[in-house]
């Protein structure tokens, strides 16, 4: 988290970037889904252009580090359908269970080490996606992952063991 | 009645032990609850949409599964605190 009043640390360069792609992505991204040219839809647009660049633009002033996300780590996420759907299911049955009293849901919460770092941007970019692409798994929720201390921590409703996208992306079990 | 709209009732049907979760427990219970929930009404109305052929509604589901993502991570970031 950035302490109030910090100014944009990291390259200006990177972030003149993001916002020459962010201004010219976002009209462009909505003409593509909404596809059409009615006056009404365009003003819509406009406005949803403009919101996204200001977000797009606090967010890179108030952004303390630099994040640099590696397609390596960014590929690890093709295992996530399936941790969808075996989660859903898992969960589905639990609930199942609990609502009919047959054996009540517990309520884990497990750490384990995990490889982080607030100085690297690779390692920050990892723990970024560790926690986003973890948490779409509906039986695996990171509640945080501990810089100082190289911990994750996670709750589950049915013990399992740390996903192998997880572990690639800096996971030690 | 077709086959997509059966099968969109069959899973609205498991929204029910959602709901239960939802309704009782610590707040880490219902938020798995709450994800499992927008799973499925994702999937429900991407089932609906396709049963009553009426395609320009997927923008729904989508929207959802995006919002309830985030909304997913912002609870999950706020439970920390009260850990």
């Amino acid at each position: 988290m950035t302490a109030p009043g910090n100014k944009a640390a990291g390259p200006p360069s990177r972030h003149i970037a993001l916002s020459i792609v962010t201004i010219l992505l976002a009209p462009l991204l909505w003409l593509l889904f909404v596809y059409t040219s009615n006056p009404h839809e365009l003003i819509v647009g406009v406005a949803a252009s403009i919101a996204t660049i200001v977000f797009i633009f606090f967010v890179c002033r108030s952004s303390s580090s630099s994040i640099t996300v590696r397609a390596p780590d960014l590929v690890q996420g093709w295992r996530l359908p399936w941790y969808i759907v075996s989660g859903a299911f898992e969960i589905t049955l639990i609930l199942l269970k609990d609502l009919l009293r047959i054996a009540p849901a517990e309520n884990l919460f497990f750490f384990c080490k995990f490889d982080t770092s607030s100085e690297d941007p690779v390692r920050i970019g990892r723990t970024v996606l560790a926690v986003a692409c973890t948490t779409m798994a509906p039986n695996f929720i990171v509640i945080g992952i501990d810089q100082t201390q190289r911990r994750m921590l996670f709750h589950q409703i049915a013990p399992s063991s740390v996903p192998l996208m997880t572990r690639a992306l800096g996971a030690q079990p | 009645m077709n086959p997509w709209l059966i099968a969109a009732a069959a899973v609205s049907a498991s929204l029910v032990p959602c709901a239960d979760m939802c309704l009782r427990g610590a707040p880490e219970r219902r938020l798995v609850g709450l994800e499992m929930a927008s799973l499925i009404v994702t999937i429900a109305m991407v089932l609906f949409t396709v049963g009553f052929g009426r395609s320009i509604f997927i923008d729904l589901p989508l929207a959802l599964a995006i919002m309830s993502f985030g909304g997913g991570l912002v609870f999950a970031r706020f439970l920390e605190k009260h850990l």
